[in-house]
């Protein structure tokens, strides 16, 4: 034993040394700032992951820990980290237990926006679906356990063109308590409180359920509970777990390459939850400015799930950075400094990387009250920001909402029921309120150029996202279907009137121009349409999913097989079988 | 081998000897594998592979592949006793089909580990083949960089520094404990022994729990790799009294004797005969409870924080682990962030190995000398 010692403490002494001198020339580099933490969100984590690392080199150091929002909360409350991110602000009941406030004198500010996305795995004879569209009364029906089947008439409706397989929906959900339920619950208890509340009932909640950031989970209703964002992706992104669906940070969703549905606005469009449909969505946040409210500065999201905007995704959100107004529990005026650098840096220039991270730049709105909310950081270098200088994309150096101008706008076929009227060209009525989707026959005429456009073959190929989801469909049939676009389009202008009847009640238009369309008979203007949404081009599609022929009729054959098997079996066993039988009878 | 010795010896049963004698005596090959043997076993797994294609691509089309292993297994293990109950008795053949059995579960456990180890190297091998992965902290790297950038170094050194933190804490608590559970027996060492063995179940998100509650909520203090190891303690302690008392109680009583009978201390004993006698044992204790210690990662989600970078010092700022590192580096959306995480499961896995390695060499070399 005594021989070993002096080598083991040798060895401690040249750790303790290495410790020491590293531990010294650390701090020259932080000179100016001293480092801050946080924790909360993983919702945000990647986000404020790549801005940790971009202020690295103003000498700022911020370390945080995705542990959750909840944790960020608790932490923050009793004060072992120095901001928390969350979705949900403090003083919320959740569960039954209310979320006391901190003691310590706190804000909010917005700090990620983001969509909550649908992400799904569905195939159709072997051929991935990625263009579902889904109203929100569908997404709820969904997640509460009321639809239970793809082929439901209620999803076939607003996808006319899928040939809906008959296969159970299996909705994956979060295990643990987390921001992005709480984000999807906010919407479903604004929108559709009756379902929503009548769920939570039968999971043993009690009502209304409101928001919560723990899916209440039903047992045997075929749902599936997964940990962190990266669980439900995953499971979704299985190969084999076709028909499941998930609500998820729309990153995980681009990441995992998933299709994602395109969830129904306002005013009757069905949009994705890109960057700029998300931003311009959160244009209709409004802020509690009521400063003797416990709320005080958080979200109020109504407007925004309400949007009237064509380009706006209604399940848009923010999430809160949750900053000390005091000087108390750790928190210095030092790290204050630094806190309050970080926080306009990642209000201003931070928001350009947002949409390559998967996320939405927070909108002028969010932008100005939360430049207003970093000067109440104690010993913060107080910056008089002027709009001009922010340098966040949304919006330009004159202070102009870019966002509103330049983000594109749904293409006309994501209109509600717009199968029939992208193809003829006519009955769209762009500024009419018309959220049902029904087309007068007297539409302008403006639509029909659209179509034209859309009609040349090579905005059908372009690279787009959806154009993939179409081209999908179309891969079976390519050959054909591509030679046939070109006759199609004449039949466009015939076919219109049939289908702009048939929209006029939507049930209907769904259904029947669905089928026939599959039967390949003439009218192919009643085809699917494939659009892109850089352009807004819509083109019509011969070619659609087909559903795998199911092998039906096999029952007598597979007998048959399953009685092969058995006669080859019984030719290899039961000679030896019988010969060794034989055999032992005779050595009696 | 001893399967083969088996059966020949079940092949002379009592009632055939007077068929036996009546042959010339012919010499029984008792180890080594006969041609027939391999053939068979051959033969049945071919047999099975095939019967199972045939069933799963034409009758029953399952798609998944643990379908197939296993209806393969299934008639793999019918078949061959098939096969061998053409040229065996009874006893034999259930004594065969037990070894194939029992090899297959062997070989499952193997495979899966081999999987597991392949799988985590192969999804980390886009991280690992860059260099500056084990030179770099993650400071300047974020979830848009590519994996040319940054690395987990401060992940190494923050496991490093927590791990030897806890060593130093538990190896001399531990070794001590485990001496006067052994040398003072009486009502309160099996006291002590009780609850060193429900601490061994303890689940160490509560040793998390415990540290955070006292040490950081309670006494105020920020959290850091000191935080950690002490949450590690916990965890490593009492597998470390277990082994080593265990151990110590395996001393031959005979040498203790002998050196009270020299007149030495109960004390002089303990220092100068059981702990060299039981050094080896003792070693292995300290690789269990350290193996323990370094793969933790829920004491220390709550009690070290997290950083990107660097950090030395075990007293102030946050501190990571390879443990925590991993966890939070696949819960990104990013590829190359999950690259990392693979990595540094790799990482880790190859740091354990030279670990045990070392501790292996120390504890064996001076063993040798005695």
């Amino acid at each position: 034993m005594s021989r070993t010692l002096p080598a083991a403490r040798a060895l401690l002494a040249a750790l303790a040394l290495a410790v020491l001198t590293v531990a010294g020339a650390a701090p020259a580099h932080a000179d100016s700032f001293v480092p801050v933490n946080g924790a909360g969100s993983s919702w945000s984590s990647n986000a404020v992951d790549q801005w940790r690392r971009n202020v690295e080199q103003y000498g700022m150091r911020v370390n945080y820990a995705s542990t959750g929002s909840s944790d960020g909360r608790n932490q923050f409350k009793s004060g072992t980290v120095d901001f928390a991110i969350t979705e949900i602000p403090y003083g919320l009941k959740d569960s039954g237990v209310v979320d006391t406030l901190p003691t310590r004198g706190f804000a909010y500010m917005p700090i990620v926006a983001g969509g909550t996305a649908f992400m799904y795995n569905l195939s159709v004879g072997g051929q991935r679906v990625t263009d579902l569209k889904l109203t929100g009364e569908v997404v709820t029906k969904i997640f509460t356990g009321v639809i239970t089947s793809w082929d439901d008439p209620a999803i076939a409706k607003e996808n006319p063109g899928l040939a809906l397989p008959k296969r159970a929906i299996v909705p994956v959900v979060r295990s643990d308590g987390s921001g992005s339920t709480a984000q999807f619950a906010t919407w479903m208890a604004a929108k559709h409180a009756s379902l929503w509340d009548a769920y939570c009932k039968a999971a043993g909640r009690s009502t209304p359920c409101g928001v919560t950031s723990n899916f209440p989970v039903i047992a045997g209703k075929g749902f599936v509970a997964q940990p962190n964002s990266q669980g439900v992706a995953g499971y979704v992104a299985q190969t084999a777990n076709i028909g499941t669906i998930t609500y998820v940070e729309y990153s995980y969703a681009l990441k995992t390459g998933y299709p994602v549905a395109k969830v129904l606005n306002e005013s009757g469009y069905f949009v994705g939850p890109t960057a700029s449909n998300v931003a311009v969505g959160l244009l209709g946040a409004k802020i509690n400015t009521n400063k003797s409210s416990d709320q005080y500065l958080t979200q109020d999201l109504t407007g925004v799930f309400g949007n009237t905007d064509k380009r706006a995704y209604p399940l848009s959100s923010y999430s809160y950075i949750v900053i000390p107004t005091e000087t108390k529990g750790g928190f210095t005026q030092d790290k204050g400094k630094t806190l309050g650098a970080f926080s306009y840096y990642f209000l201003c220039e931070g928001q350009q990387q947002a949409e390559v991270l998967g996320y939405s730049p927070l909108p002028i709105n969010l932008v100005e009250a939360g430049l207003e909310q970093v000067r109440k950081i104690p010993g913060v270098v107080a910056k008089d920001v002027k709009i001009k200088d922010c340098n966040n994309p949304t919006f330009s150096t004159d202070g102009k909402n870019l966002l509103a101008e330049k983000a594109p706008y749904p293409s006309e076929c994501d209109k509600r029921g717009a199968t029939a009227s992208c193809a003829g060209g006519e009955g769209k009525d762009d500024g009419g309120k018309d959220d049902k989707g029904t087309d007068d026959g007297g539409g302008t005429d403006d639509d029909g150029a659209d179509q034209d456009d859309g009609d040349s073959p090579g905005d059908q190929d372009g690279g787009g996202k959806d154009d993939d989801g179409k081209d999908d469909g179309g891969g079976t049939d390519d050959g054909t279907g591509d030679g046939d676009d070109g006759t199609g389009d004449d039949g466009d202008g015939g076919a219109p009137d049939s289908d702009s009847s048939d929209d006029g009640s939507p049930d209907g238009g769904g259904s029947t121009t669905g089928t026939p369309d599959w039967s390949g008979g003439p009218a192919y203007g009643g085809g699917p349409v494939v659009c892109e949404d850089d352009t807004g081009v819509c083109v019509n599609v011969v070619a659609l999913p087909q559903e795998a022929p199911v092998r039906t009729g096999g029952e007598g054959r597979e007998l048959m097989l399953l009685a092969a098997v058995a006669v080859l079996f019984a030719a290899v066993v039961v000679p030896p079988l019988v010969s060794r039988t034989l055999a032992s009878r005779r050595a009696r | 081998m001893t399967t083969t010795e088996i059966r020949e010896t079940h092949l002379v049963p009592p009632g055939d000897d007077a068929t036996e004698a009546r042959r010339p005596e012919a010499r029984r090959l008792v180890g080594g594998t006969r041609l027939a043997d391999l053939l068979g076993l051959v033969g049945a797994a071919v047999g099975a592979v095939a019967l199972t294609a045939l069933l799963v691509t034409q009758i029953f089309p399952v798609a998944s592949g643990i379908a197939f292993t296993v209806i393969a297994l299934g008639l793999f293990v019918g078949l061959y006793a098939l096969l061998v109950s053409l040229d065996e008795r009874p006893v034999a053949v259930r004594d065969r089909v037990a070894m194939v059995v029992v090899h297959t579960l062997a070989f499952t456990v193997l495979l899966t580990i081999v999987f597991i180890v392949t799988f985590t190297f192969a999804r980390g091998l886009p991280a690992l083949v860059h260099p500056n992965f084990f030179v770099e902290d993650m400071s300047l790297a974020g979830p848009l960089d590519p994996l040319e950038l940054g690395g987990v170094a401060h992940a190494i050194m923050g496991t490093l520094i927590q791990i030897t933190i806890a060593l130093a804490i538990t190896v001399p608590l531990g070794l001590t404990a485990a001496v006067f559970l052994s040398e003072i027996p009486g009502p309160f060492a099996r006291f002590v022994r009780t609850i060193v063995e429900a601490m061994t179940a303890l689940p160490s998100i509560v040793a998390g729990l415990f540290v955070y509650a006292t040490f950081i909520l309670a006494l105020g203090v920020e959290k850091s790799g000191l935080a950690a190891a002490l949450a590690i303690s916990i965890m490593m302690l009492p597998i470390m009294i277990r082994s080593a008392d265990v151990v110590l109680r395996l001393v031959p009583g005979t040498l203790k004797e002998a050196a009270y009978a020299l007149g030495s201390s109960q004390w002089r004993t303990v220092w100068q005969v059981v702990l060299p006698t039981s050094r080896s044992g003792l070693t292995t204790g300290v690789i269990l409870a350290t193996a323990r210690g370094i793969g933790e990662t829920s004491p220390v989600l709550l009690t070290s924080g997290f950083t990107a970078s660097m950090n030395l010092d075990p007293t102030t700022g946050p501190m990571v682990s390879l443990p925590l590192a991993v966890f939070q580096f696949v819960k990104s959306p990013e590829p190359t962030m999950i690259a990392r995480g693979f990595g540094t499961a790799a990482v880790l896995m190859f740091l354990v190995v030279l670990l045990f390695a070392l501790a292996r060499f120390i504890g064996g070399r001076t063993r040798k000398e005695r």
